[in-house]
This record gives C-alpha cells, sequence and structure tokens, in this order.
C-alpha cells in the first residue's frame, strides 16, 4: 500500500516537472550552460561538484522529460541517467548531490559527452572469462599516467607519502557511498586489515601488497576518512602494485555485509545458520565464497565499481551503480552506460561469428588478431569499426632457454648454460619473415619495448638475422656435424632440441617457424604443445629445457610489478624458475643463484629497487636489470609488441584506441563510453 | 520380472561404487589440480598470483588435503544428493546441471525422433526395394551423412547461413531475445532455430540407422512366417509392417535405454560450434580447468543414467520382443 502511494507521488511530481519545463522552456528560458571542460585538478573538480549539485533540480525536470519524450533523449544535458532520474522522481533514491562525493573524480572525456542509456554487450566464453572481464570496471587507489610513470589519486582523494618511504596516507573522499547507499569510510580498511588480511584462518599469511621487508605493515584509522599504511622499510613499489588491474583488493569489502559472515563480528547462531544453510563446513569457507570480489559470482556484494552485478549468468548482468563516484567534465554523473551484459558462448569462435554478425557492442576479449582479415571484410555489413590498439604488452613469441633445467641430459643442460648457444638460437631467426607469416607485419621491433636502453643498440646485436655467424658461434662451442650439416652430440646423434610450447595456435605456428630457422643451423628442434591446464606442473617441475610463450613488457614503473621475465624473481620466471622460486619463497624452496652471478645480482637490483622512493632512481635501476637481461641473453626474441584488436560499434563512442600502460587486460575509462542514439 | 528387475538393480550397487572410484581417479590423474589450472589462465590473461592468495585458495577448496578424505567427502555428500560445489563458477553443481539439462533433453529428445521419423521408413523401403535406384541413392546419402563430422557440417551451415542470409545461426535465439521472459515470439524464434542442431545430430545417426533397419529387414524378409503371412491373404504393407519390421526393430529398442545418459551429456562438440547451453560444453569445461566435483558428479550422473539406461532396454526388449524369457535367463 505504503510503496504503490509513493509510486504514484513520484508520476505526479514527474507529471508536475515536466509540465513546468515545459512551461519554462515555452518562455525561451535556456539550461545552465554545462560546465568549462577542465583539466582533471582539483578546483576543477570542486567547481564541477558544485555545478552537479546546483543542477540537480533542473537535471530531475529534464530527465523526467526525456524518459516521457525519446526526442529529448539524445541531449547531453541530463546529470544523471533518466533510470535514475525516474527512480529519484518515485522517492526511490535520493538526489544526485546526495549520492556524489563531496569532491566527486571529473573525467574528461576521449571524444564528447555522452548520452545516458543503453546495453553494452559482450561476449564471455564462461564463468572464467567473466571473472576476468569484470576488470574493465577496476577502481584502484591512484592511476598511473599513459607513461606509467606518473600516478595520480583516483578512488583515493589523496595519498601522502612520508619522506622515509615508509608510511602511506590515504584519505577516501568524503560522502564516498556503496552501491547501496552505505557510506564507504575506513572502517571498510580497517575491517578488511584485521577481518581478513591480518586473520590467520581467512589469509594463511599476509597478503603479499602488505609486505616488505619481510614484516606486513600496520593500517591505522586516523579519522572516518584517513588511514595510514606504514611499513617497516621504504616501499618504492607500494603504489604501483596498488594501480596495477590486480593489485584492488583494499577497498573491495564492504564492513557494512560482509560483517555478517564473519565470526569475530557476527552472531553466532545467527552465522553458524548461514553456513548450514549455504551448505558450507565453517565460516572461514562461506565468507571466502561471498568476498569474490573483483568476480561475477555474488550480486549480493555492494561494490564502488561504474556496474553492479545484478545477475549472475548467463548472461551476467551489472546495472550502473547510483553512487558512482565519478563526473564529466560537464559534471554529469558517469557512467554513461545503464547496462553491461556478458553473454554466454561456448566457444571463443562464436565470438568471432557474433562480432562479425554486429551483435556485439564493444569487443576485445578473445578476438584474435589472426580473424583481423575478417573483421575488416565485414565491417560495413556488421555495423562496427576495428580498433588496432597499439599494446606495450606481450613482447611476440619468447622461448626461454631454462637456465636452471632439472633434466638428467647433462650435455643439454651444458648447451642451455653456454651464452654463445642462446646467441646463436637468436641470431637465426628471420625475424622480418616471422613478422609477416605469424603477426601479419604488425608487431613492432623487440627492441621498442626498452625504451629506457634507446641509446645502447649493442645490446640488442644478437637480434639480427645472421645464420652464417649462428654457425660460427657453434662451430667455437664445438657441436660437430654430419654430412648433411646437422649439428651432433658427443653420442655422434643429430642434436634434436625439446621444445614445449604454450598452448594457442600463433604460439604453436610461430615456434614451427622457429624450429625450421634452426634447422638451418643444424639444430632439430622436436615441438610439445602444453594445454594450459598442464602447463603450470611442468613449469612447476624445471624438466623443461625449453619453452615458448610470451615476454611481458609492461611499460614503465609498472615493469617491476611484472618483473618475471627481466629478473628470476617469480615461479614463473620461465628462464630461470628455481632462482625464481628460491627468490619468491623467501630462499626455502628452490635454488640459490650463484653468489655474483647476473641472476643474483639481478634478483639484488630488485631488492634495492623496492626499498627506493625515488621513482627516477626506480627507473635507473630498471635500466641495469633489464641490461642484464639482454646482456645475459636469457631468452630467444622474435618480435615485438602487436596491436590489441577491439570490434566495436559505429554508436559506440569514446573508446580509446590506444592501451593504457598498466591496465593492459582492461581498458581505463570504461565509465565514459556511451551508445549514440 | 520383478526378482529380475531387483537383481539387476542391486548389481547396480556394486558398479556405481567402482565407477565413483575410477571416475574419481582419473579426474586426479593429470598432473596439478584446479589451481594449477586457474593460475595458467590468469596468467594467459596477463595477471598474476601471489603465493598467500594461493594458500588461502588451497585451503578453502581442501585441496591440501590427500585424496581419499577428497574422494569420501565428494561421495559421501553426493549419496544425499549434495553434489557439491563447482569451484570455477561458486555455485552448487546440482543448480548448474539443472539449468542446462532442459535444453539438452530437449535437442537429444527431437534429434532421436528425427533420426526416427528419417530412418525407419527409408530403411524399410530400402529393403523392400533392394538395389533399386533409390535404395542405392539413400544407400549413398546414408554414407555421406556418415563420413561428413557432424561439427564440420555445423560449422558449414553456420557459415553458409552467415554468408547467404547475414543470420548467425550459433545460440538459441538472436541477441534482442536475451534476458527476455518467454514470450511467443521468443519461442518460434527458438523453433525457427532448433532444426540446425536436430539435423545436424540428428545426420550421422539416421545413416546408421538406415543401414541397421535395412540390414536387419533384409534378414526377416525371406524368412518362411512373412511368406504364410502374404499367403493369409495380407496386403504387402500389413504383411512387412506387421511382422518382420517388429522383429528388426529390437535393436532400436535395446539402444532406447542409451538415451538416458544422451540427455545429460549431449553432443558436445556440435554443441561447442552452435554454441548451445547444453551440458556436454560444460562437463568438458570442468575437465579441462580441472574443477573437480563439478567433473565427477557429472560424471557419475552420466554412469547413474547409463545403468538405468541399460535396464530400460532389456526392459523394454522383454515386451517387444516375444522370444525373450526371463525364466531361460534364470534356468541357464
Amino acid at each position: 500500500m505504503h510503496k504503490k502511494q509513493t509510486f504514484w507521488r513520484g508520476v505526479a511530481y514527474a507529471f508536475l516537472l515536466a509540465t513546468l519545463v515545459a512551461m519554462l522552456s515555452a518562455c525561451g528560458a535556456t539550461a545552465p550552460p554545462p560546465a568549462e571542460p577542465s583539466a582533471n585538478d582539483a578546483p576543477a573538480a570542486d567547481e564541477a561538484a558544485d555545478t552537479a549539485s546546483a543542477d540537480t533540480e533542473s537535471a530531475d525536470t529534464e530527465s523526467a522529460e526525456s524518459s516521457s519524450d525519446d526526442a529529448m533523449a539524445s541531449d547531453t544535458s541530463a546529470q544523471e541517467s533518466p533510470m535514475l532520474a525516474e527512480m529519484v522522481a518515485a522517492g526511490e533514491l535520493p538526489p544526485l548531490d546526495e549520492r556524489l562525493p563531496v569532491n566527486p573524480v571529473v573525467v574528461e572525456v576521449i571524444e564528447e559527452l555522452g548520452t545516458y542509456g543503453g546495453t553494452w554487450d559482450m561476449a564471455v566464453t564462461g564463468q572464467a572469462d567473466a571473472n576476468g572481464a569484470t576488470s574493465y570496471s577496476h577502481e584502484p587507489w591512484v592511476i598511473y599516467d599513459d607513461t606509467c610513470s606518473e600516478w595520480k589519486p583516483n578512488l583515493a582523494e589523496a595519498v601522502e607519502i612520508s619522506d622515509d618511504g615508509k608510511t602511506f596516507t590515504f584519505t577516501i573522499r568524503e560522502g564516498h557511498k556503496w552501491s547501496d547507499g552505505e557510506p564507504f569510510t575506513t572502517e571498510d580498511i580497517m575491517f578488511w586489515y584485521e577481518g581478513i588480511a591480518m586473520n590467520p584462518e581467512v589469509s594463511p599469511s599476509p597478503p603479499n601488497i602488505l609486505m616488505a621487508g619481510g614484516e606486513p605493515a600496520v593500517i591505522e584509522a586516523i579519522d572516518d576518512y584517513t588511514f595510514s599504511v606504514t611499513f617497516a622499510e621504504p616501499n618504492g613499489l607500494f603504489l604501483p602494485d596498488l594501480a596495477f588491474v590486480f593489485g584492488d583488493n583494499i577497498q573491495t569489502y564492504p564492513a557494512h555485509y560482509l560483517k555478517q559472515f564473519h565470526a569475530d563480528y557476527a552472531d553466532a547462531d545467527a552465522l553458524a545458520a548461514l553456513v548450514e544453510e549455504g551448505g558450507f563446513e565453517d565460516w572461514v569457507q562461506l565468507i571466502s565464497a561471498k568476498l569474490d570480489a573483483n568476480v561475477a559470482t555474488n550480486p549480493d556484494m555492494p561494490t564502488l565499481r561504474a556496474w553492479k552485478l545484478t545477475d549472475i549468468g548467463p548472461p551476467w548482468i551489472f546495472e550502473r551503480n547510483p553512487y558512482y563516484y565519478k563526473v564529466d567534465t560537464a559534471g554529469r554523473q558517469l557512467p554513461y552506460i545503464d547496462q553491461w551484459r556478458l553473454q554466454a558462448v561456448e566457444d571463443g569462435q562464436m565470438v568471432t561469428l557474433k562480432a562479425i554478425a554486429g551483435e556485439l557492442s564493444y569487443q576485445a576479449r578473445s578476438v584474435s588478431f589472426t580473424d583481423l582479415p575478417l573483421y575488416m571484410q565485414n565491417q560495413d555489413q556488421g555495423d562496427y569499426r576495428v580498433i588496432k590498439a597499439p599494446t606495450e604488452h606481450p613482447l611476440g613469441l619468447t622461448i626461454f632457454p631454462n637456465q636452471n633445467y632439472a633434466g638428467d641430459d647433462e650435455f643439454m643442460k651444458g648447451l642451455l648454460e653456454d651464452i654463445r648457444f642462446r646467441k646463436a638460437l637468436n641470431l637465426a631467426i628471420d625475424r622480418d619473415e616471422l613478422n609477416e607469416l605469424i603477426y601479419l607485419g604488425e608487431n613492432g621491433d623487440v627492441a621498442d619495448a626498452f625504451p629506457l636502453l634507446a641509446d645502447e643498440p649493442e645490446l640488442f646485436a644478437h637480434l639480427t638475422y645472421d645464420p652464417d655467424a649462428a654457425k660460427a658461434l657453434l662451430d667455437e662451442i664445438g657441436l660437430e656435424t654430419d654430412s648433411n650439416g646437422m649439428r651432433l652430440n658427443p653420442d655422434g646423434d643429430p642434436i634434436v632440441l625439446s621444445l614445449d610450447v604454450f598452448s594457442g595456435q600463433s604460439y604453436m605456428d610461430g615456434s614451427q617457424l622457429v624450429a625450421s630457422y634452426w634447422e638451418e643451423i643444424g639444430l632439430q628442434t622436436s615441438l610439445e604443445e602444453i594445454s594450459y591446464d598442464l602447463w603450470w606442473p611442468r613449469i612447476d617441475s624445471f624438466e623443461y629445457p625449453m619453452t615458448a610463450y610470451v615476454k611481458d613488457s609492461i611499460g614503465g614503473l609498472a615493469r617491476y610489478v611484472y618483473l618475471r621475465s627481466y629478473a628470476p624473481v617469480s615461479s614463473s620466471s620461465y628462464w630461470g624458475p628455481a632462482w625464481g622460486t628460491w627468490y619468491q619463497s623467501g630462499g626455502t624452496e628452490g635454488t640459490e643463484p650463484p653468489a655474483d652471478s647476473p641472476a643474483r645480482k639481478a634478483q639484488e637490483l630488485f631488492d634495492e629497487a623496492k626499498v627506493t622512493v625515488d621513482s627516477a632512481r626506480q627507473l635507473e635501476i630498471l635500466a641495469e636489470i633489464e641490461r642484464l637481461d639482454l646482456e645475459n641473453v636469457w631468452e630467444v626474441l622474435t618480435v615485438g609488441t602487436g596491436s590489441n584488436i577491439k570490434i566495436v560499434k559505429n554508436n559506440f563512442r569514446n573508446v580509446p584506441d590506444v592501451n593504457y600502460c598498466v591496465l593492459y587486460d582492461s581498458d581505463a575509462w570504461a565509465e565514459q563510453y556511451f551508445i549514440a542514439q | 520380472m520383478a526378482r529380475y528387475i531387483v537383481q539387476r538393480l542391486l548389481y547396480a550397487i556394486p558398479t556405481l561404487i567402482m565407477i565413483s572410484l575410477v571416475s574419481f581417479a582419473i579426474i586426479e590423474l593429470p598432473p596439478g589440480d584446479y589451481l594449477s589450472s586457474y593460475i595458467a589462465k590468469l596468467e594467459q590473461q596477463g595477471s598474476r598470483v601471489s603465493q598467500s592468495e594461493l594458500e588461502a585458495l588451497q585451503q578453502r577448496y581442501g585441496l591440501n588435503q590427500p585424496v581419499y578424505v577428497r574422494y569420501w567427502k565428494w561421495i559421501s555428500n553426493f549419496v544425499r544428493g549434495d553434489m557439491g560445489m563447482s569451484f570455477e563458477w561458486n555455485r552448487p553443481v546440482k543448480d548448474l546441471v539443472m539449468e542446462r539439462i532442459g535444453l539438452t533433453a530437449l535437442i537429444s529428445l527431437l534429434s532421436t525422433l528425427f533420426i526416427w521419423a528419417v530412418a525407419l521408413p527409408i530403411g524399410i523401403y530400402s529393403a523392400t526395394h533392394q538395389y533399386s535406384l533409390s535404395d542405392y541413392l539413400f544407400t549413398f546419402i546414408g554414407f555421406l551423412g556418415v563420413g561428413i563430422p557432424d561439427f564440420l557440417l555445423a560449422l558449414v551451415i553456420l557459415w553458409w547461413a552467415w554468408s547467404t542470409f547475414g543470420v548467425n545461426l550459433g545460440g538459441l535465439y538472436g541477441p534482442e531475445f536475451i534476458g527476455e521472459p518467454w514470450t511467443w515470439p521468443k519461442v518460434m524464434e527458438v523453433v525457427k532455430r532448433i532444426w540446425v542442431p536436430m539435423v545436424i545430430i540428428g545426420t550421422a545417426g539416421t545413416a546408421g540407422m538406415i543401414r541397421t533397419m535395412r540390414a536387419n529387414l533384409l534378414d526377416e524378409l525371406p524368412q518362411p512366417y512373412v511368406e504364410s503371412a502374404r499367403a493369409s491373404g495380407l496386403s504387402e504393407t500389413e504383411t512387412v509392417l506387421k511382422y518382420p519390421v517388429r522383429i528388426a526393430l529390437s535393436p532400436f529398442v535395446s539402444t532406447v535405454g542409451w538415451m538416458l545418459p544422451g540427455l545429460i551429456s549431449g553432443t558436445t562438440i556440435v554443441a561447442i560450434v552452435l554454441s548451445l547451453p547444453t551440458t556436454g560444453p560444460l562437463l568438458l569445461k570442468a575437465l579441462l580447468s580441472q574443477d573437480m566435483y563439478l567433473a565427477a558428479s557429472f560424471i557419475m550422473l552420466l554412469s547413474i543414467l547409463t545403468v538405468i539406461g541399460t535396464l530400460v532396454s532389456d526392459i523394454l526388449l522383454v515386451l517387444v520382443d516375444p522370444r525373450i524369457r526371463f525364466d531361460d535367463v534364470q534356468a541357464g
């Protein structure tokens, strides 16, 4: 009964307001001009916020109008989505100025101010892919610029770093709210810190993001909007880590929702009932299942992102977050698009067919560059455009000779450890031809991925095509040849290199081509494609002599967050997995690289970079690590980075034609995409 | 008869226990577990997992427990009707399977009916008109059907529809119907599209069925009882349909039970190509990502249906074929 009354009152208001607007426009009154497009600095943000609140009244009227009149739908004067304006009019939602933080983030649009509404259709191949796709609306505390070296606040209003680099003070935006309208405060941060991160039951060990100098950081709430993170040692990589796509876990824990699942906060009986009802073994399992924050499985979880999961799929549906904290330069609340929908297909090929049939608004996942001719050919029929966004990550096919090869072939081990052999493997490769045949000639040079070493061309000397020099190197090692020119091992049999290839057509095709180049210098290769589920156990056993995958090349300081293919610092440092495991585990597993070896040197440099706060010095250290990598020819490199193919409907606007640095897998600024009417 | 059924049901228990052990063991066999495939998938997407996250996940999924503990946990819950949680989907296995079983059953049923509707008359016609031109023609088409892999046919039809009419036949309905309630236009849309999987899946089966029907009927037609039926003045159609066809039908009946497991296994490859949300692709993905409980419960469900299906077939055979008697079985 009550609800009904509210509804009718809402309708009455909407009607009244619509009439008012009609009368006003009849009298020739004009709407207030939109705020000046402004730079992304604080005063401008204030101004925009003021405009936003001042305009709320008229925004409501216009939105109410536009919802009843389609002709008005394409204007850009509405301050919020008609969908929300209706709810405000109906009294189901507070007005816009109460939903936005005092100081919202102002986003500069890429092409033009957008119109509200519409559905963004994407296709995913299942739950795992849907989980991955959620990175499209990722909200890190700080965000880096497109050179990946300077950061600015994003979720945080401000971040202050103490002079010793140990304490980071974050300010949350006053009035910032979760998608259910509850305030986002330091209580949420402390709940995460005390209840999740430092709770040994939920997290067997504290998350890496909190670790520095072997000790977890201490987080303190100073007031409702300010908290500090204090490390035992200076932490020069904390902000890049936080900005990285998957370093965003601190802010995805709404205390008001999650406390009911936590034994330290919830009523014991109520919690036991929830555990029983969900069929879990204990509360830890229950809360872990509810926590999957950047994952598309829990529609009850409040979020800070632009869209909020409402239906678990397929199809997965995300509705706009009415409390989203960003506005465009005219002070209009983002996102522009009302609904984001992930359709399910059973296979990546169907994504291709759907894309060329024009059924998807914007698709970059599961879009393969090998289908590029097909995409180009159907552009008109499908009413879409193809954006080739240059990426900075990863490099093309890369072959990693394993320096920690744990197999029993001593001769092979000796070869892999011989830098002359690794150089010969590099010199044998015709990179131009490989680029043409495998990457449609679209990829760049390897050297382009090393801007810090641009004036040291001698480091890239082994990346030229010179089979004679390669043969000379093999002669120098002392490898005999048989009558066909094939190189022989000490038993007098032809040498056969065995190469594990990561599952994927381009990896396999590229590796076959590389094998043919190696055959020309007298080395046979046997290829084995490794399905992705068997990949990890294989790497972890250290028993592969060589493996083919790609080398990471995220640029700027962000390269530190993914340093594994430059220095052996992770168990997925494919050319030195045992050394990497040793480093990553703090010396408990794997093997220690010999003292003074280049590998150890690279690890020590990384140690130094971690405690360095000065970013210019960090880049110097990075250049040294990269130099070590190239000097020691740890990898067989082929071509540089290519493009990310995006299939975008012609009316889907504001899509950037570059890929921003840290956000390799996602698109920054998805909130300002819009669908033209 | 009742005694026979009870006996068969009792035999089924040790069989199913064996199957549960073997299927769980097979799922455990490949190196690595769900987490290793999870990590590799994240690697592919360019992200990473920290050691602490890994430990938390291991603990959450119980992957650090020994195999027999996990087996016992799974099977004891399974018996109580709880098929466990899927790691990947973070949802109960039961919900996932139920969501897809309706469509899977519909497609299986339709394609079986299609096979029968096409194969039976053609088989009978071919047998009664042996070595005629039309017999050769049907035989030729039949062999084509057997020879062409169904997923290839699916790909060709998809491409042909797209390049000729600009229609994407993948999925059950066009994009405009996603998330819409089941209204009449949506049902019609499904009806318009469902013939594609029906015919594709049916084609291979049809050819085999035609050949079986033809061969069986050819065996029966020269029999003396057919001759006496004719002699007693029955029309040719009546003669053929009433006696030899009935006997030639035995192989059909004995395969009816196989439809049951087919109801949930679906035809995986065709479903993947046509992007149909049936259970087949779900099982395949579960196996690939080593989503243990989903895969194991699925295989268990298939096995149970196979066992029941075989029993149903045996019972039906008795009803259809008067020559089979249980007394003889038990006496012997």
